[in-house]
């Protein structure tokens, strides 16, 4: 009972650090937004916002890559960034 | 085997436990967000200029506040997963209420901007908008397209858990139910996903 106990506050813990994890990268992008980055600024703000998506789905709704329909969600996905990356350095 | 190892283990179980249909809703979201940002981007590449103006409209504050309440909602909905998992039901339904608190404050949050944004004439149509160029009129439309149906999926979202609150009370705790919290948890995370990527691309990018 200790030890089921003990390992759910674990997860408790481990997803309260994503969770504060991505608050920091919220901050982050706010902070380089209101910096002069010029056409820069896009291109990071997406990176970031592609490494929060990343995050949540592996470590909030449990999506491994290996899995088939992540696959294809992941595929789609990596389209839409590549091709969004491509016209704010366009 | 810990809680966390035996999470680890079952998330393949999960994933396929999850039904075919919340995947395809997930797969249409995917799908019609994927487009209608990615005309956002074409539309910017057209007229960087006009749509920085008219981001310029949007506080970064407000956009920051809704972006802090989804992922912490998000985080509730995932302690209560766990919790329902290690049979803490009490604590589950805590943590699903506190999903739903998060989710009407987002709400409050986005009609408050809503409002604000009104005040400024900021909205699709107004005699505002048709004073100026039309790319700011089309971030404007793609912005309350984008923000309205984000604002519908959330509404369904908190029908969804409190659906979830009432199951979890009546002490449904069986392993169908668990794969419900699972897709539950799923599609509120996936609301997440999205409101991370309005912020970051009306707000910040604009």
């Amino acid at each position: 009972m200790y030890s089921k106990n003990n390992s759910t506050t674990s997860v408790y813990l481990n997803q309260l650090f994503v969770w504060f994890g991505l608050v920091i990268l919220s901050g982050l992008s706010v902070v380089l937004a209101g910096l002069d980055l010029g056409k820069a600024l896009p291109f990071i703000v997406l990176v970031i916002a592609a490494v929060q998506v990343y995050v949540i789905a592996r470590a909030f709704m449990n999506i491994r890559p290996s899995d088939k329909i992540a696959k294809v969600f992941i595929g789609i996905s990596g389209l839409i960034l590549a091709v969004s990356l491509l016209l704010v350095v366009a | 085997m810990s809680i966390t190892e035996n999470q680890a283990n079952n998330v393949g179980e999960n994933n396929s436990g999850i039904s075919s249909g919340m995947w395809l809703l997930l797969f249409l979201e995917l799908v019609v967000f994927g487009g209608l940002f990615t005309s956002f981007f074409v539309f910017r590449m057209l007229h960087p200029g006009d749509f920085l103006i008219a981001s310029k409209q949007l506080s970064p504050l407000l956009g920051t506040l809704n972006v802090i309440l989804l992922l912490t909602s998000s985080l509730t909905i995932v302690l209560s997963a766990a919790s329902l998992e290690g049979k803490r039901t009490s604590l589950a339904v805590f943590f699903q209420f506190a999903t739903v608190l998060f989710g009407l404050f987002f709400l409050i949050n986005k009609f408050y901007e809503f409002t604000a944004n009104s005040y400024f004439g900021f909205y699709p149509d107004s005699a505002e908008m048709a004073k100026r160029p039309d790319a700011q009129s089309v971030f404007c439309w793609l912005y309350y397209m984008v923000s309205g149906l984000h604002i519908f999926l959330v509404i369904i979202g908190l029908v969804v858990v409190g659906w979830k609150i009432v199951s979890t009370l009546k002490g449904r705790i069986i392993e169908e139910s668990d794969r419900d919290a699972e897709s539950a948890a799923l599609y509120w995370n996936s609301l997440t996903v999205l409101g991370v990527i309005i912020f970051s691309v009306f707000y910040l990018i604009g």
